[in-house]
């Protein structure tokens, strides 16, 4: 089993052969809002697409939906379902990513289990989590009525500290493969994506988030910040490579209501609803 | 022969000021009141502001060779205040240039702004001479002939504001202002030159009113030479209160030429055979401007709350040019605010409604908006314009406010169903303790254009502050209107400029109050 779960680590930081676009499939409307700078803020069931390592934090059980139209590609839809459920300290979860466009479809599934290492006091822990993904990526051939479509697996992990209740710092690892590599430059089909993240709460009314995204050479970074009201809504903004981004999130008792924007540097928006939904009181469950 | 004109002209208005202001003074002891025993107040202080910027430009112009820049500006302001318990009250503040525009900015000493005001006979008389002040108001109440907020009064004047009250019925004003070019301004060192001033403002007004019932205003508004040469602006407003309810009705004219130039001219020239029911407007000249407004029409509703109507018409004509107020020309429109106030919660629903004609366009336009405040300082307003004939543009705020931050963000959706033109801005504030403040606001302009903006500011002493900022745009000063309710009329705004820029301000302060 050891060997099994070193290999599958080993496959997550050296590069698995698992064939996949799935670079959008991290932005979840939280992270959008905050200019992507969520790693050390991910929980719930939607932390399967970002850091499978904040599934153990946040409400159980807990479900997840949203529902995007990417700027700049016409026809294009992408949504995600998410579920997560287990005990306070161990927990697994099942997502789905799926893009649709009028000429091709990417679908990403995922299984992942996390686990609460070391539990301090006030909310202070330390938390790790990896998925087992199978994504699939499909697109008109040249002969009509037919499409080629290819399919591999691979593996993300990642890992959160708060150390102390004010600060958390994560990282997350995964792999993708860009479907349409540009290679007149000599761009690698393979990349590895790396994220760390830094969040610092202040008085459990603000939050301020950083982060990177390292991928293919490029070093992105992110900046966030999320105000909680007293209403309760959760005013969000953010700020990663010269875009603008915001949203705000309504809590209520068994259910949490999401917009987020993101600009690109196209001069398009993407509008992305989603909504979260949890069975209060139960044991394990957190407020979010 | 016409310097003799002139000069009894000025005869004939300084008499009739003067005699106006005899007639209050006659009237003044029946106000009077016995002064209680108090001290001479005066106010000192002293400000030093330092603002060290570094610039980097997106473009290059022909005065601007270079595409970075810094600058060093700083300014010491003295300041000192005296207030004579028998109604007179001095002020000067005497100050570094560099406020002064374009090539005036040699960090000479002048005398920035000063008055000298007095108060007399119970207040019946009142008024300030003033040096460099910006006196730009009267008290109409729908035509705005006077305004501060004018773009042809930018520049700050010198001269007298009197204000006369006779009885408890009748009050006259009396503006003269003297706008006085920048460079006029530094070769005097910012005194008061008895000579020059070729722009002129002179505002006259006449008044009389029974508080709770009624009341008639006339005012004449003069602007010389300058920009916009000679020309004159007669305005009168009448308003009648019945059962709680105003009715207001204003009429003003403008016509070249000066005072002179009333008494060979009639005052209003309203074509009355020309007016119909379905077209008012034609009773009007293109000289003229008239507006008319229902005030008080509220009906209480008890639990659901209270309801009111405003109801009312403007007109401004082509040639109606006025500079000095705020006037839209070639307007006629038709309009009708509506709101509703619930008894229980703090939220107003308002709804305003126009139909008319700009410059030979038809428009018709409504605009709904949502005010709700909640507990907690948490504040939200959603506004939606619909406008005949195009798409419509949607906004929404969110408020939040308490010891701990400030956060507001606003955004606005253009060309709505269309291209969905996102504009968002969101400015937030986080003090750390008393002394240490963190803004930072990001703007998306028509989903195209991205800036961002970070500052840091450190309050050690209540005397001083310091600031550092740095980003891609000033957020304060790039005239960002979207986060206001809609105007009818502010619909476009204007994208942010495109340079970085660090900065660093310190303020020094000074100041002590002291009787006698």
């Amino acid at each position: 089993m050891k060997r099994r779960l070193l290999l599958f680590l080993a496959s997550c930081l050296f590069g698995a052969r698992a064939e996949a676009q799935l670079n959008e499939s991290a932005d979840v409307a939280r992270s959008q809002a905050m200019g992507g700078a969520l790693v050390s803020l991910a929980d719930g069931a939607a932390a399967i697409f970002m850091n499978p390592a904040g599934i153990v934090a946040g409400a159980n059980p807990a479900f997840y939906l949203d529902y995007a139209e990417p700027a700049g590609i016409r026809g294009g839809r992408e949504s995600r379902v998410a579920f997560a459920a287990g005990t306070l300290n161990t927990r697994g979860a099942l997502g789905w990513y799926r893009f649709g466009s009028e000429s091709e479809s990417d679908n990403l599934l995922a299984v992942s289990v996390a686990h609460r290492l070391v539990e301090g006091t006030q909310g202070s822990f330390l938390s790790f989590g990896a998925s087992a993904t199978a994504a699939g990526f499909s697109e008109e051939s040249a002969d009509p009525g037919e499409s080629d479509s290819r399919w591999a697996g691979s593996g993300d992990a990642g890992i959160i500290l708060k150390p102390l209740p004010v600060v958390a710092l994560a990282y997350s690892v995964g792999n993708i493969m860009d479907a349409r590599p540009d290679e007149t430059r000599g761009d690698d089909a393979w990349r590895r994506v790396q994220r760390w993240g830094a969040s610092y709460f202040w008085e459990d009314r603000i939050v301020l988030s950083f982060a990177t995204t390292r991928s293919a050479g490029r070093t992105t970074f992110h900046y966030g910040i999320g105000a909680t009201t007293a209403v309760p809504v959760e005013l969000m903004a953010g700020f990663s490579d010269g875009c603008v981004s915001g949203g705000a999130r309504w809590t209520g008792s068994w259910l949490q209501g999401m917009i987020a924007f993101a600009a690109d540097e196209d001069g398009g928006v993407t509008w992305t609803i989603a909504c979260e939904a949890y069975i209060p009181g139960r044991p394990g469950t957190e407020t979010p | 022969m016409r310097k003799r004109s002139e000069s009894g002209r000025w005869a004939s208005r300084t008499a009739f000021i003067a005699f106006a202001l005899l007639v209050c003074a006659m009237q003044a002891p029946a106000r009077a009141e016995e002064r209680p025993d108090s001290a001479l107040v005066f106010k000192w202080s002293a400000l030093y502001r330092s603002r060290i910027d570094i610039q980097e430009w997106s473009a290059n112009f022909p005065w601007n060779d270079q595409s970075s820049q810094s600058h060093v500006n700083d300014r010491l302001a003295v300041l000192g205040e005296m207030i004579h318990p028998r109604g007179i009250a001095v002020f000067a503040k005497g100050a570094t240039g560099f406020r002064l525009r374009g090539e005036y900015q040699e960090q000479q000493f002048i005398l920035d702004q000063g008055h000298l005001g007095f108060d007399f006979l119970g207040g019946a008389v009142s008024g300030r001479f003033f040096s460099r002040e910006r006196v730009y108001r009267t008290d109409q109440r729908l035509l705005k002939l006077l305004s501060d907020e004018s773009r042809a009064l930018v520049d700050r004047g010198e001269g007298i504001a009197l204000n006369a009250n006779a009885g408890a019925h009748l009050s006259m004003s009396y503006i003269e202002s003297i706008l006085r070019d920048p460079g006029d301004v530094a070769i005097h060192g910012g005194l008061p030159s008895f000579h020059g001033g070729e722009d002129r403002l002179r505002v006259l007004r006449l008044e009389g009113y029974q508080r709770t019932r009624w009341h008639a205003g006339f005012t004449i508004l003069e602007r010389l030479a300058g920009m916009h040469d000679e020309r004159i602006t007669v305005g009168t407003d009448l308003g009648l209160r019945v059962n709680g309810i105003d009715i207001l009705a204003e009429l003003a004219r403008t016509q070249n030429g000066g005072w002179g130039e009333l008494r060979s001219n009639p005052l209003f020239d309203l074509n009355w055979s020309a007016a119909r029911l379905d077209d008012f407007s034609a009773l009007f000249s293109d000289d003229d401007a008239f507006a008319a407004e229902i005030q008080g029409l509220r009906f209480g509703t008890g639990d659901l709350g209270a309801v009111a109507l405003v109801p009312g018409y403007r007109y401004t004509g082509y040639a109606f040019t006025s500079f000095e107020g705020e006037f839209r020309r070639g307007l006629r429109e038709s309009y009708l605010v509506a709101w509703w106030k619930p008894a229980e919660y703090d939220a107003r629903l308002t709804v305003e409604a126009a139909d008319g004609e700009w410059w030979g366009q038809d428009f018709s336009r409504i605009v709904g908006s949502a005010r709700m405040r909640y507990r907690g300082g948490f504040e939200l307003e959603e506004s939606i314009l619909c406008t005949a004939g195009e798409r419509s543009s949607a906004a929404i705020s969110f408020i939040d406010d308490n010891a701990l931050s400030r956060i507001v963000m606003t955004a606005r959706i253009d060309d709505l169903g269309g291209g969905n033109l996102l504009s968002y801005l969101a400015r937030g504030t986080l003090n750390f303790g008393s002394r240490i403040s963190a803004k930072s606001a990001l703007y998306l302009y028509r989903s195209r254009l991205n800036r961002y903006n970070v500052e840091i500011e450190f309050r050690p002493r209540e005397r001083f502050l310091f600031q550092a900022s740095f980003g891609s745009f000033v957020p304060w000063d790039d005239g960002i209107q979207f986060d206001r309710s809609f105007d009818a009329y502010s619909l476009k705004f204007y994208p942010p400029s495109n340079d970085r820029f660090i900065s660093f301000f310190t303020r020094i302060w000074f100041g002590g109050e002291g009787t006698r």
